[in-house]
């Protein structure tokens, strides 16, 4: 790295974004994607409230069932489970998984509406 | 009138122009204080709602201020009761934020960006046929996952070291990377004089070493570096 001095400083260059060739389109959904991860406010609007608390708690319910996917493949992986412990596992991942979905179509969330940004722990999904 | 803080520089720059004016158009002007000088505005409004405009306001004049030198810039909606409460604020964090000001001069931001590979590789639709078919799924899922942060850790190690080797960069921060990104971030404080050389340096890494894509944006007030009230 190089060091710092202390210097009287000019005009700086206007900012500019540069990306490369081909690849705006894909930045711009990315960025789209990040925005809607960002810190948010409960949104207030009594017509809005429940969207807006379902988006909080399914955000954590994710969180959770990813951790307990993890461990059960960790499990399967690790050799301590019997076919028939992989199979009603499996089972009962597959259930929530279900679940899950249907309850974020109900609430009109979607997977990029889970994927909080949790600061230096990096984005949930 | 509540006093409101766009950004600290060191003492002796010269002041903002008289007609230059901040958030909801007030005037800025600049408030000396424990050795440094403290660019500002008095405020209407206290509750001060953010706003693209506001945002945009507060952003512009903190980069008039680095006309004159690199300043600590503050957060959007930094307020305090008057001008003497933000003489004491400043004062209480004296040495905090000469240490800040000496860490950022002569430096600006500039962000990195690059695409990692897409979640197409990721495994299809959950299986329903069995709870075996749905963990070798989720198995599936995760190493596709898993495959895109070691990418991103390859990455990450390959810029940092062609701008180190470059001597562009004073200090970097990256985001963390966790499973399932989608791209890698990083700020970079670079020396002035090395702004275009940066651009160079991150493109080639990025484009020519890795056939990736980037967005390179800048230069920024080292709003990631240091921030005045989050030293």
């Amino acid at each position: 790295m190089s060091s710092g001095t202390n210097r009287p400083n000019g005009a700086l260059p206007a900012p500019r974004v540069d990306v490369s060739e081909g690849s705006i389109e894909a930045f711009e959904a990315e960025l789209r994607a990040v925005a809607r991860t960002l810190p948010d406010r409960i949104n207030a609007d009594p017509d809005h409230v429940e969207n807006g608390l379902a988006r909080l708690v399914l955000t954590v319910v994710e969180l959770l069932r990813n951790v307990l996917e993890h461990q059960a493949i960790r499990r399967m992986d690790g050799g301590s489970l019997s076919e028939e412990q992989v199979e009603r596992l499996g089972l009962s991942l597959m259930r929530l998984n279900e679940r899950m979905t249907e309850l974020k179509a109900a609430f009109h969330v979607t997977d990029d509406d889970l994927n909080i940004d949790l600061g230096p722990l990096g984005r949930l999904r | 009138m509540p006093t409101y803080l766009y950004c600290v520089i060191p003492a002796g720059c010269d002041p903002p122009a008289a007609s230059r004016v901040g958030v909801d158009a007030a005037s800025v002007r600049s408030l000396d204080a424990a050795g440094m000088s403290a660019w500002v505005s008095s405020v209407a409004d206290p509750s001060l709602t953010p706003s693209v405009a506001r945002a945009r306001a507060h952003d512009q004049v903190v980069r008039d201020a680095m006309a004159r030198a690199t300043p600590v810039p503050a957060r959007f909606g930094q307020l305090l009761a008057d001008d003497a409460a933000l003489a004491q604020w400043i004062a209480d964090r004296r040495q905090s934020l000469l240490d800040s000001l000496a860490r950022v001069s002569g430096c600006v931001e500039m962000t990195v960006r690059i695409l990692l590979a897409s979640r197409e590789a990721s495994p299809g639709q959950a299986p329903r046929e069995s709870g075996s078919a749905y963990m070798r799924w989720v198995r599936e899922r995760q190493q596709a996952r898993q495959s895109v942060t070691d990418q991103a850790e390859f990455l990450r190690t390959s810029v940092a070291r062609a701008v180190e080797e470059a001597g562009v960069v004073r200090e970097e921060k990256w985001a963390a990377v966790t499973p399932g990104a989608r791209s890698l971030e990083a700020a970079h404080l670079v020396p002035r004089e090395s702004i275009a050389r940066h651009r160079e340096v991150v493109r080639a890494a990025v484009e020519r070493d890795h056939r990736m894509k980037v967005m390179l944006s800048g230069p920024w007030a080292p709003y990631t570096f240091c921030a005045a009230g989050h030293e």
